[in-house]
C-alpha cells in the first residue's frame, strides 16, 4: 500500500511516510478506524529503520491523524471536520501554471525540485519552531 | 569441529607423506640382501668407524641391525626432522604458510569465531603432532610385514618404539619452527631458519653415535635401545620439556599478534 | 539506562610512527542500527578488527556487551554473541558450502536452523560445490549466511552488501531491519552504498583520518546540515572564502557553496552581509555529508 520512501530525497524519511499516510486518509484509501500495520511489519514492508517507524507513528498521533491504542496498536483517528478532497484537486491547475512560469525563467527540473524542497524544508522548520514554542 | 577442520585441512598431506615413507620402506626392504657383502665391507673398514660402531658391529651385521641402519638411522632419522620442519610451515590457519594472503581471510574469519588463539594453536600442534607419529608408525610398521614377508623376523614392538623415539626426537624440531612460523609469519624464512639452527653434521665415520646422554639425537635414531634395550629416558624428557617450552611460547607470541 | 552495546574510550592504534586509529569515542546503544563510515584507510576496519579482538589498541579502551575483546576469555564470550561479515568475504576455500556452514553453526548454540533454511533458498547457494570455485556475489552471500542465523547480539558488518544484485541487497536490508526491530540485535555496519544506511541507519559515525568527524542520529544530521549556496555580483569577497569553523568552502567565481552544520543562520547574515544576489539554503542527502566532511581542525 505505502510506497518505499526515498531515503536520498531532501525530506526525512518519517515526514515522506506522514504525507503519505495523510494523503491515504485524505482520499479515502485510509478509512477512519482502520488498523495501520505494526511498527516491526512498517519497518520491514518498507526497509525502513524500526525507530523512524516508530516516529511516524508518534509525530501522526501527536497531530490527531492517528490513534495508538494500548496492546491493540494504531488505529486511523475518527474524523474531525472533512478534509476537502477538492484541496487537491485545486492544488493541482496552480502547481502547472506555476511549473510553466518557472519552466519560461529557464528553471531546470533539478534546481526547480531544490527550490521546492528547500522552501519546504524552511516551512516545516518553521511550523516546528512555532509548535515547540507553543 | 576445530579438531575435524584441522584435519580435513591437513589430510592430503598426511596421506602424501605416508605414503612417500612407506614407499620408501618398501624400496629399502627389498634392496636389503641377505647376503654377507654388508658385513665384510662394515669389517674391512672397521679402522676408520668410531669406537662406539666397531663396537656395535656384530649387532649391526644381523638383519636387523641392516633394517635399524638403514631405516631408523640413515632414512628416517634424516627424514623425519625435516618432515617435521615442514609440516610445522604446511600447517594453515595458525600462521601464513608460504601461499601467504590468500589465506589471510581464512584467518581472520577463524579469529572472528568464538575461539581463543590459544585453542587454535593447540589444536593444530596436536593434530600435526598425532599425524606426524601416525606417519613414523605407520611406515615403520611395513617392516615387520615385509620381513615376514621375506622370511625373516622383524619385531613389531621394536617397529613401534624405534618409530616412537624418532617422533618424539623430532619434536623439538617441529615446535621450533612453529615459533618461528608464528614470529615470522613465513614459511620459507621459518623453515631456512630452522634449519639453520640444527644443521646436523652428517659423519660417515659414525653409524652410531655418540652424543651425550641428553641429547635427542639418541631418540632420533634411538641407538640406546638398538644396541642395549634401554629407553633414553633423559633425552626423551630434555625434549618434550623444550617442547613444551617452545610450544608456550608460541602461544604467548600468538596471542599477542596483530591481524 | 542500558549499557551500550559498543563503547569505546580514546581508542588509538598505532602502527610504526602512523596513527591508524587517533582517538575513538564510540557507544552503541542496544537495538540501534549503526551506520559506521569512512574512505578506505580512515582507521574504519582497523577499529572493527579492534572491536572483535583481532587487533591489540596502542591505548585506550574498547568494550562489547561491556566486555574487553583482547582478554582470552571475554574474548571468546563476545564472539559467541557477534556475527561478523568482513570486508574480505574470507572462508576456507578448500571446503564445501554444506560443510562450511556446518562447520560455524557448531561454534553457536543458539544456531538458527530455519533461518539457515530460508537463507539458502533465497540465495540459492549449492551445499556441495566448493567454496573456492563460488564467483564473487555467491561468496558474499555465504558470508551472511554464515553470520546472521547466529540469532547474535550484535551484527558487525563490513560492506554486507557488496557483490550482491539489488534484490537480494534489498532482501538483506529487509532482515537487518526485522533483526533490529525485534530489540534484540544491534546492528553496527559500513558501507559504501550511502542511500543504504540513510534508509536503514538511525545512527552514524563518519571516521576521517582516525578520528571521528561527525556523529549523531541521522535524522538530526539531515536536520542540521545544510548546503547553503551564496551568488554574488562579482568575485566572491575573499574574506568569506575562509569561515569560522573551518568549513569546506568551495568558491567558483561568482558562487559560494558551504556545507554547514548549525550555523546556517549565521553564514546567510554574512552572506548578504556582503551584498549577496542571492542566498539558497537546501537539506543534503547523507552522501554530501559524507564526501564534504572532514575533520574540524579546531582541537
Amino acid at each position: 500500500m505505502l510506497i518505499k520512501p526515498n531515503p536520498s530525497s531532501g525530506t526525512p524519511i518519517y515526514v515522506q511516510l506522514m504525507e503519505q499516510i495523510k494523503h491515504a486518509i485524505e482520499t479515502g484509501a485510509l478509512q477512519p478506524g482502520e488498523q495501520l500495520p505494526g511498527i516491526r511489519k512498517l519497518a520491514e514492508d518498507l526497509v525502513i529503520n524500526p525507530n523512524t517507524a516508530a516516529k511516524v507513528y508518534r509525530e501522526l498521533e501527536h497531530e490527531g491523524v492517528i490513534e495508538l491504542r494500548q496492546g491493540a496498536g494504531a488505529f486511523v483517528a475518527e474524523r474531525k471536520g472533512a478534509v476537502a478532497r477538492a484541496d487537491i484537486l485545486r492544488a493541482r491547475p496552480l502547481v502547472r501554471s506555476l511549473l510553466a512560469r518557472l519552466l519560461q525563467l529557464g528553471l531546470g527540473e533539478d534546481e526547480i525540485r531544490r527550490l521546492f524542497e528547500a522552501e519546504l524544508t524552511s516551512t516545516r522548520e518553521e511550523s516546528r519552531t512555532n509548535s515547540t514554542r507553543r | 569441529m576445530l579438531w575435524r577442520k584441522t584435519w580435513w585441512e591437513s589430510r592430503i598431506m598426511f596421506w602424501l607423506c605416508l605414503a612417500t615413507l612407506s614407499g620408501l620402506v618398501v624400496l629399502l626392504m627389498f634392496n636389503i640382501s641377505s647376503n654377507t657383502g654388508w658385513v665384510e665391507r662394515l669389517q674391512r673398514d672397521a679402522g676408520g668407524w668410531n669406537e662406539e660402531t666397531r663396537q656395535a658391529l656384530p649387532a649391526l651385521a644381523t638383519f636387523q641391525g641392516r633394517v635399524w641402519v638403514l631405516w631408523f638411522k640413515l632414512a628416517l632419522g634424516a627424514l623425519l626432522p625435516f618432515v617435521a620442519m615442514c609440516w610445522a610451515t604446511l600447517a594453515p590457519g595458525c600462521a601464513s604458510p608460504w601461499t601467504g594472503v590468500k589465506l589471510d581471510k581464512d584467518r581472520l574469519f577463524m579469529l572472528s569465531l568464538p575461539v581463543s588463539r590459544r585453542e587454535i594453536l593447540l589444536t593444530q600442534a596436536g593434530m600435526s603432532c598425532g599425524q606426524l607419529w601416525l606417519v613414523a608408525v605407520g611406515s615403520s610398521l611395513l617392516l615387520p610385514v615385509i620381513s615376514h614377508w621375506k622370511g625373516q623376523w622383524y619385531s613389531i614392538r621394536d617397529a613401534l618404539i624405534f618409530a616412537s623415539l624418532s617422533f618424539l626426537g623430532v619434536l623439538v624440531f617441529y615446535f621450533t619452527t612453529l615459533l618461528m612460523m608464528v614470529i615470522f609469519d613465513n614459511g620459507i624464512k621459518s623453515l631456512l631458519l630452522s634449519m639453520l639452527i640444527f644443521a646436523i653434521p652428517f659423519h660417515p665415520s659414525r653409524v652410531v653415535e655418540s652424543y651425550p646422554r641428553w641429547h635427542i639425537t639418541r631418540l632420533i635414531a634411538g641407538e640406546d635401545y638398538f644396541l642395549h634395550g634401554q629407553i633414553p629416558w633423559l633425552a626423551l624428557i630434555v625434549s618434550l620439556l623444550v617442547s613444551a617450552s617452545l610450544l608456550y611460547i608460541a602461544v604467548r607470541v600468538f596471542e599477542r599478534r596483530d591481524f | 539506562m542500558a549499557e551500550p552495546v559498543i563503547e569505546t574510550r580514546d581508542l588509538k592504534k598505532t602502527y610504526k610512527d602512523v596513527a591508524a586509529v587517533n582517538g575513538i569515542d564510540l557507544s552503541v546503544e542496544r537495538g540501534s542500527i549503526h551506520g559506521f563510515l569512512g574512505r578506505n584507510g580512515s582507521g574504519k576496519t582497523t577499529t572493527i578488527k579492534m572491536l572483535l579482538g583481532l587487533t591489540h589498541p596502542t591505548s585506550g579502551e574498547a568494550r562489547v556487551f561491556g566486555l574487553t575483546p583482547n582478554d582470552r576469555d571475554e574474548g571468546v564470550e563476545a564472539r559467541r554473541r557477534i556475527g561478523f561479515v568482513g570486508e574480505e568475504k574470507g572462508t576456507y576455500d578448500f571446503i564445501s558450502v554444506g560443510r562450511m556452514i556446518r562447520f560455524t553453526s557448531s561454534f553457536f548454540p543458539r544456531w538458527d536452523r530455519e533461518m539457515e533454511e530460508r537463507l539458502l533458498a533465497k540465495f540459492d547457494l549449492p551445499l556441495k560445490q566448493s567454496v573456492r570455485t563460488l564467483s564473487k556475489g555467491m561468496r558474499a552471500k555465504l558470508a551472511l549466511l554464515l553470520a546472521l542465523p547466529r540469532r547474535a547480539d550484535l551484527l558487525i558488518l563490513d560492506e554486507p552488501t557488496e557483490g550482491l544484485d539489488p534484490e537480494i541487497t534489498e532482501d538483506v536490508l529487509q532482515i537487518l531491519v526485522g533483526l533490529a526491530a525485534s530489540g534484540e540485535t544491534t546492528i553496527f555496519f559500513s558501507s559504501h552504498r550511502l542511500n543504504e544506511v540513510e534508509q536503514i541507519a538511525d545512527q552514524v559515525a563518519i571516521i576521517d583520518r582516525g578520528r571521528i568527524a561527525v556523529l549523531g542520529a541521522l535524522d538530526d544530521l539531515k536536520d542540521s546540515y545544510r548546503r547553503v549556496t551564496a551568488v554574488f555580483d562579482w568575485e566572491v569577497p575573499s574574506q568569506l572564502s575562509s569561515l569560522a569553523g573551518g568549513m569546506p568552502v568551495k568558491s567558483d567565481g561568482r558562487v559560494l557553496s558551504v556545507l554547514t552544520n548549525g550555523g546556517t543562520d549565521e553564514i546567510v547574515n554574512r552572506a548578504y552581509s556582503f551584498n549577496a544576489v542571492s542566498v539558497d539554503v537546501a537539506p543534503v542527502t547523507l552522501k554530501e555529508i559524507f564526501i564534504e566532511c572532514k575533520r574540524t581542525d579546531a582541537e
